[in-house]
């Protein structure tokens, strides 16, 4: 690995909204899903953010 | 009215999506008094309807198929009356940074951190978690709600919402997450706060 550098909770949820936007690249997805793997309350949030696009597409039906 | 009600138990069905149905039209035409009208029309014309309705689609996805051409009616008279709806968004966007940074510490911590919330799934089948839900999306600024609901509910190209609006596409994203992220904070406040409790 190159460059170490602390990666936070504040980046991980960045990026779980970026994903929204646009296919994140490999760099990107890998230190997220290393980042989710370790931090609960941001798994936590990838899951509730994920239910809550799940529960609005349902809503219209 | 409930004797009303009673006489064909699909009234009282027809009723209980009002509020969506207004908000697919407050979505469209950004005018809440004139999307309220609208939809008043459109129940009544498929109140009339319902006897031909056979189930093929949703109920709901039936009055809204009634309710968009009663929308497109809407804007056509709106054309005709030459009324310019001046696209302003009543609400700044700002940028992702500064929604980061209601979240989080300087440290890049959670001010609030998420806890798990309790088979959510299941709440989808509930009634009750819809009505908090519908209240949740009613307390979202106009323009967050009705990005939100044209984006996440309808599945709208953003670039085309952003359009719309007449607001950049970053902006346009940065209102969706917003609105993500407060609804959120109002479910867990009045939906899961309750059922985790037991849950875990
Ligand atoms: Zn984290």
């Amino acid at each position: 690995m190159g460059a170490e550098r602390e990666f936070r909770c504040r980046e991980a949820v960045r990026l779980l909204l970026l994903a929204f936007e646009r296919a994140l690249t490999d760099d990107e997805e890998r230190d997220l899903k290393g980042h989710l793997a370790a931090c609960g309350h941001c798994d936590n949030y990838d899951r509730q953010l994920r239910f809550l696009s799940a529960a609005a597409s349902r809503f219209a039906r | 009215m409930p004797n009303d009600a009673t006489r064909d138990p699909r009234h009282a069905e027809i009723e209980s999506h009002r509020g969506y149905l207004v908000r697919y039209a407050l979505a469209k035409l950004r005018d809440r008094e004139l999307s309220e009208e609208v939809v008043q029309e459109a129940l009544l014309a498929a109140l009339e309807a319902l006897p031909g309705f056979r189930g093929d689609a949703s109920l709901r996805t039936w009055l809204t198929s009634i309710l968009r051409f009663k929308i497109a009616d809407a804007q056509r008279e709106r054309v005709r009356e030459r009324e310019v709806f001046a696209a302003t968004s009543d609400e700044p966007g700002g940028d992702l940074e500064s929604l980061l940074d209601a979240a989080f510490g300087p440290n890049g911590e959670w001010r609030e951190p998420p806890a798990a919330w309790a088979d959510p799934h299941a709440s989808l089948e509930q009634q009750r978690f819809w009505e908090v839900f519908e209240r949740c999306l009613d307390r979202l600024p106009a323009t967050g709600g009705r990005v939100f609901f044209q984006r996440e509910v309808l599945g709208e190209e953003t670039k085309r919402i952003c359009e719309t609006e007449n607001i950049t596409e970053a902006n346009c994203w940065v209102i969706v997450h917003r609105a993500r992220m407060s609804l959120r904070t109002c479910l867990e406040a009045n939906w899961f706060a309750g059922e985790t409790a037991d849950g875990r």
